[in-house]
């Protein structure tokens, strides 16, 4: 039997990520509902999305309300997805907006700014924690990989021949960024694509380690300020927070 | 005062708050919203012995901050750091009188430092000026997400900004506290983002600029920048209560801090009224780096923890530490008892 559209719908939002934690917004416990309404012209959803604070930053917002619209709309058509957001300064604009398919930039009245920078900034500093605790995995694995020479000199068609656990997220990414991925190039590179000098690699792991203490401490601090807001609701319909964390730091 | 196995600890709180967050000065649903965020914090990172009702927490009194910072507390000094938020509550969310007469009524137990808007142009700092004039400021405390018309945050390297840096400088108010909140604008950029402060600490070398909360939620940005900055600081008000909730996390924060920034750098904070400062002290004394961590972090000695909980603030804010107390200077004219 074939899933019902909110599973359906519910298995999309899983692929939108909070930018911030690099986790799923499901896995944060941000989707309050997914409500399915009968149409003759095929269902219509609309998605209930909770954030930690009343005050979540807009732009981040933003991405999550309108990443979280597109899943939805993969499975029932563009135009027919409504993401409400609840309980946030700017929930009407945000919403509203999203929901006609308008521009950040027009519904902020910013002009032609998008949040293109933002999102890519974002998705290089997951990129780097994701190959710091590759790179972990790596020097468990090889015990000759202890210097900063030989971590350096790796290829990435050698880190993959390892068949490490963290080998296919880190590489999604990498992808996603357009750092080039074939066999013969550099497995450790920095922010920008480039290979990481040996010279550098212990300032730049140390670097990759805090942001991935700053990320999971994040996760845990929306976690517990979340968890305070829905429990002060106790009628709302809640979907399980699913606590995946403590993989790096 | 503090007294822990027989040691003695002087104890700053770099970071508390007099606040009326109540309903009957809630100004719009941004107020309540603030005040409920706040209460969210309290819970969620609070020991169960340790919360509070949402009536006691809204508005906060006098007797009941002395009772609970010098009294039950410990602290030798409290350093207000105030949060003015004029578009969301009526008369302010700090409540600027009720801390100039705890000063006042308790000579050399609090610091009152100031807040200036620079999108408040020569006006605001002619009143600024007056402001410190009048209550001798040594610093002020800085939130870059606070609206202001239809402003909905700024910089610290704004033109207007570095104006109001000038006058800081020219007199002599020279701890410069940031809390980096959700800045609504520029929307483009990291709501969170502290590199601004990079900028203003390069221009303004003889300014101490203590970023509060660590700049969490951006930790790797801050710590980069005060790697790069020597007049940078960590305020650890809401990085402290994690001792409690996650404390393999809160190991991690302070070792990072130490491995970068150093421990002459870092700066206790309760950030009372969020939390009280006992707690926080009494647990930071009998903390350690757990046993796995210890080989990249080392351990935290009574020195170090000594510096964190009050004689760095007290050497930015030219307080005086009595002797005895772990860490201090000895008196020039003590004679070593063989």
């Amino acid at each position: 039997m074939k899933p019902d559209v909110a599973t359906r719908v519910m298995e999309e939002l899983a692929l939108v990520r909070d930018p911030e934690v690099d986790q799923p917004i499901t896995d944060m416990g941000f989707i309050r509902e997914v409500e399915v309404q009968p149409g003759t012209a095929g269902p219509r959803v609309v998605v209930h999305l909770q954030l930690p604070t009343y005050f979540c930053a807009p732009n981040f917002t933003w991405l999550m309300v309108d990443d979280a619209r597109r899943a939805a709309e993969r499975i029932v058509g563009a135009g027919r997805v409504s993401v409400e957001l609840d309980d946030h300064f700017e929930a009407d604009r945000i919403s509203g907006s999203v929901t006609r398919g308008e521009s950040f930039g027009s519904a902020f009245g910013t002009g032609t700014e998008d949040l293109d920078i933002l999102r890519d900034r974002f998705l290089r500093k997951a990129f780097l924690i994701r190959q710091e605790l590759l790179c972990r995995e790596v020097e468990a694995e090889l015990t000759e990989a202890s210097t900063a020479e030989v971590l350096t000199s790796l290829t990435l068609g050698r880190v993959e021949s390892l068949d490490l656990p963290a080998f296919t997220s880190y590489r999604t990414t990498r992808e996603e960024l357009g750092i080039d991925c074939r066999h013969n190039s550099p497995f450790l590179v920095a922010a920008d694509g480039c290979p990481v000098d040996p010279a550098r690699l212990r300032v730049h792991r140390r670097s990759a380690g805090v942001m991935a203490i700053s990320f999971e401490g994040n996760g845990h601090l929306c976690r517990s300020l979340l968890a305070e807001r829905v429990s002060a609701r106790p009628h709302h319909r809640a979907i399980p927070i699913h606590d995946t964390r403590g993989a790096v730091a | 005062m503090i007294t822990r196995d027989g040691k003695d600890y002087f104890i700053v709180d770099g970071h508390i708050h007099i606040w009326d967050g109540s309903e009957a000065n809630c100004r719009n649903d941004y107020g309540r919203g603030w005040t409920q965020c706040f209460f969210d914090y309290h819970n969620a990172l609070s020991p169960e012995e340790q919360l509070w009702s949402k009536e006691r927490f809204e508005k906060i009194e006098k007797d009941q901050l002395v009772q609970d910072v010098l009294v039950d507390g410990g602290v030798d000094v409290g350093i207000f750091n105030p949060t003015v938020l004029s578009a969301f509550y009526y008369t302010g969310f700090r409540r600027f009188q009720e801390a100039v007469e705890l000063v006042q009524e308790h000579p050399g137990r609090f610091i009152l430092n100031g807040a200036f808007d620079p999108r408040l142009g020569q006006q605001g700092l002619e009143d600024f000026e007056r402001e410190v004039a009048e209550h001798n400021y040594q610093g002020v405390k800085l939130y870059t997400a606070e609206w202001q018309g239809d402003s909905r945050g700024y910089a610290l390297n704004d033109p207007e900004t570095y104006v109001y840096l000038e006058k800081c400088r020219e007199l002599g108010v020279k701890n410069i506290h940031v809390h980096k909140g959700p800045t609504v604008w520029p929307l483009n950029r990291d709501a969170f983002d502290v590199h601004d402060v990079d900028y203003a600490a390069t221009d303004f070398p003889d300014l101490n600029f203590i970023v509060e909360h660590v700049g969490l939620p951006r930790l790797e940005d801050f710590c980069w920048i005060a790697t790069q900055e020597s007049n940078v600081y960590a305020g650890m008000a809401v990085a402290m209560p994690f001792i409690h909730s996650r404390p393999r996390y809160f190991a991690q924060i302070i070792g990072e801090l130490e491995y970068w920034l150093g421990e002459d750098k870092i700066l206790f904070g309760s950030d009372y009224a969020i939390w009280t400062p006992r707690w926080l002290v009494e647990k930071f004394l009998a903390f350690q780096i757990p046993e796995d961590l210890q080989g990249e972090y080392g351990v935290l000695t009574d020195e170090q923890k000594a510096k964190v909980l009050g004689l760095n603030a007290a050497a930015l804010y030219g307080i005086k530490v009595p002797s005895g107390v772990v860490g201090a200077t000895p008196a020039p004219d003590s004679v070593l008892v063989p």
